[in-house]
């Protein structure tokens, strides 16, 4: 029973077994392994080969392949017996429909009840191989599709001490392909070791972050690095680097023309404020001039008619004085003592009316020649006369309290505006006379000093501290108190002086006085 | 200046003097009337002042530069129309030099005083003035005696001529 009992499982283990190899997709060769004819073929054998069981059966295993592929049947059969293993390989076959297909062949050697064969199993591995051909293609477009990219793109295993460069695209190669990067060894996973800076580092809302790095040779390259899990699900780094060179320098020649550019608004902006206070300075004489010109004429009429009839006065004793002579009024000695000291007294104030005319006469002789209406333009002049003119018109600041002293020395004509150098007279005069707190002597000194004419208006005033001396001709310093200057004066002159081609020196120690010293070319 | 010079043939004449300030007119009246035996005619007015000019001998006139209604330039421009022989003087106490001589350039004045002026200048000036005109007359007449001489020696020639052809 128990021999029928085995009979019987074995029976039904080879059943099971040979189910399984009809059953199989895989076409199934059973060959011995002496002669290495068939034995078995399973019914994928037959649909593969497209050849009924006897026509297989017996026949050589090698001989089921095409001529050129037989060679390497045969090698294969013979190897899987001497090597007694499992062998795998890719072989040519030509389907019935005469269609040429690769196959996966597998050759094993086994045992079967003492006796030796090969199992020989065949695959279609069309498909498969069209899988690969699809892989390497895919693989291949997302690489173009990579080096395509105006970017570099290179891949570096997760971190550790030395990352491994997985990828790295063609537009990343060409980037430090350059003489540079090459003469200097430098390469875009290890640029950092040669920038000349600490990169600009930014991270971006992603979560990546992004750094500009700088190398020594003015290339600049941004970095994004961001990492993502390969196909292993190790981490990995996802550098993207752009070429910042061109950018950054024209960031930085932008940076340069902006700040041209300011330099150069800021350079306008003074110049017209400084033409502004030229326009209203101008503006300020020529109301002046025409000031000038209406007093002049509203004085003179009736300064003419006052002189004139003062005149009329000392003719008119001289005659009655004569008349009184030869009369006999005058014949009685008391009578004549009366009409002498009437005429005396009479004399005597004509002759006070006659200077003080004069004395109008030359204020506004002076105001008129300060003004320089008859000469708005650029003319030959003596300053000494505008240094007069312009003291005539600042005595009453002068009078009683500060002396003046003129070492005049000679001088050419200059050509120049003389309302304008009058003007600047005009300034440091009264600026001299209010640093004279009490009593104190101004010098005015002229001289000719190698084709420059020079003129020193010096005070024994207060003097100028040694943190103003600096900002004195700036537009709009004063220290005089608001309402009392305009804080213009200086600056005005400073102009007109520049405006003339000259200079113009301050020397001051407080205490002791102030020295301004103009020159101005003599031609 | 002395009693005598009144009778100096040179201080005799007619002065037209126009201004718009009565104390002008007055001080220059007075002046001339205590040094000088011209016959001053003052007027406020240059309109005035030109119709007595249309009417009556004249040896000189002086004015004023800015007067309201007609200024001293366009005044004595209108007396050189009438009366060319007559020296223009003008009186100013206008401090534009520059307009004054241009304006004394397109008129012809004789002279340009300013105000206030000195009364010897003025004497002077109007002396000169009358000299000028007293010459001008009678340069003027000498001119008609010759023309009279002229035409006389014309209609001799003329008798001349008769005679003999």
């Amino acid at each position: 029973m128990s021999t029928n009992n085995e009979i019987e499982k074995l029976r039904e283990s080879e059943e099971r077994y040979r189910t399984m190899i009809e059953m199989a997709c895989d076409a199934i060769f059973v060959v011995d392994a002496e002669s290495g004819s068939v034995c078995e073929v399973n019914q994928s054998g037959l649909i593969m080969t497209g050849l009924a069981i006897e026509e297989i059966v017996g026949r050589p295993v090698w001989e089921l392949f095409p001529e050129d592929e037989r060679d390497r049947g045969r090698e294969l059969f013979d190897t899987a017996v001497r090597e007694e293993r499992g062998r795998r390989t890719s072989m040519h076959f030509v389907r019935p429909d005469g269609g040429r297909v690769t196959l996966d062949v597998t050759t094993a050697l086994m045992r079967l009840s003492g006796r030796k064969i090969v199992v020989q199993v065949c695959r279609d591995a069309t498909e498969r191989d069209e899988f690969e051909r699809q892989q390497a293609r895919l693989s291949q477009y997302y690489e173009r599709l990579l080096d395509s990219l105006p970017v570099g793109l290179g891949i570096r295993a997760a971190i550790n001490a030395t990352p491994k460069i997985e990828f790295e695209n063609q537009t990343l190669k060409r980037m430090f392909d350059t003489a540079a990067c090459k003469g200097s060894g430098i390469t875009w996973d290890a640029c950092r070791a040669d920038m000349d800076e600490q990169p600009r580092i930014a991270i971006t809302d992603d979560g990546s972050y992004a750094e500009e790095r700088r190398l020594a040779n003015g290339q600049t390259f941004l970095y994004t690095i961001s990492y993502v899990r390969d196909l292993l699900d190790q981490w990995c780094e996802v550098t993207i680097v752009q070429d910042f060179t061109r950018r950054r320098q024209l960031e930085d020649d932008l940076e340069q023309v902006n700040r041209t550019l300011e330099a150069r608004v800021q350079e306008r902006t003074r110049e017209l404020e400084e033409k502004q206070t030229q326009l209203a300075q101008a503006e300020k004489m020529a109301s002046l001039g025409s000031l000038v010109a209406g007093v002049a004429h509203e004085i003179n009429t009736p300064l003419g008619a006052l002189t004139s009839n003062n005149d009329l006065f000392i003719r008119a004793i001289v005659r009655l004085k004569k008349l009184l002579d030869t009369s006999e009024v005058t014949s009685d000695a008391a009578m004549k003592e009366r009409f002498d000291r009437i005429l005396d007294s009479i004399d005597e104030v004509t002759s006070v009316n006659k200077t003080a005319g004069e004395r109008i006469k030359n204020i506004v002789n002076s105001l008129r020649s300060f003004a320089r209406l008859d000469r708005s333009e650029k003319d030959r002049v003596d300053i000494r006369d505008g240094l007069e003119s312009t003291l005539t018109l600042v005595s009453h600041e002068l009078k009683n309290r500060v002396e003046v002293v003129r070492r005049y020395g000679d001088i050419p004509p200059i050509n120049c505006f003389p309302n304008q150098i009058n003007q600047v007279f005009m300034n440091l005069l009264v600026n001299a006379s209010h640093a004279i707190k009490d009593k104190g002597v101004i010098t005015i000194r002229t001289a000719l000093e190698g084709g420059w004419v020079v003129v020193e208006i010096s005070d024994t005033g207060s003097g100028i501290p040694k943190d103003v001396l600096p900002k004195i001709f700036d537009p709009g310093f004063t220290t005089k108190g608001s309402g009392v200057g305009t804080g213009l004066g200086l600056s005005i002159v400073h102009q007109i002086i520049q405006d003339h081609g000259g200079k113009i020196l301050v020397t001051s120690k407080p205490g002791e006085g102030t020295t301004f010293r103009i020159e101005l070319p003599a031609r | 200046m002395t009693a005598s010079s009144n009778t100096d043939a040179g201080r005799s004449g007619t002065i037209v003097i126009v201004d718009d300030e009565e104390m002008v007119l007055t001080s220059l009246r007075s002046f001339l009337t205590l040094e000088t035996d011209y016959e001053v005619q003052s007027f406020l007015s240059a309109k005035e002042a030109l119709q007595y000019i249309g009417a009556n001998d004249i040896d000189v006139v002086m004015s004023d530069y800015l007067m309201p209604e007609m200024d001293g330039i366009s005044f004595l421009a209108e007396v050189k129309k009438i009366r060319p022989e007559v020296p223009r003087i003008i009186l100013t106490g206008y401090a534009d030099k520059e307009n004054a001589i241009k304006a004394i350039n397109d008129v012809g004045l004789f002279q340009y005083i300013e105000k206030p002026w000195d009364n010897d200048d003025l004497l002077i000036i109007l002396r000169n003035g009358m000299e000028k005109q007293r010459l001008m007359k009678k340069l003027q007449q000498k001119i008609e005696e010759i023309n009279r001489a002229y035409g006389e020696l014309e209609g001799l020639h003329k008798e001349i001529v008769k005679t003999f052809v």
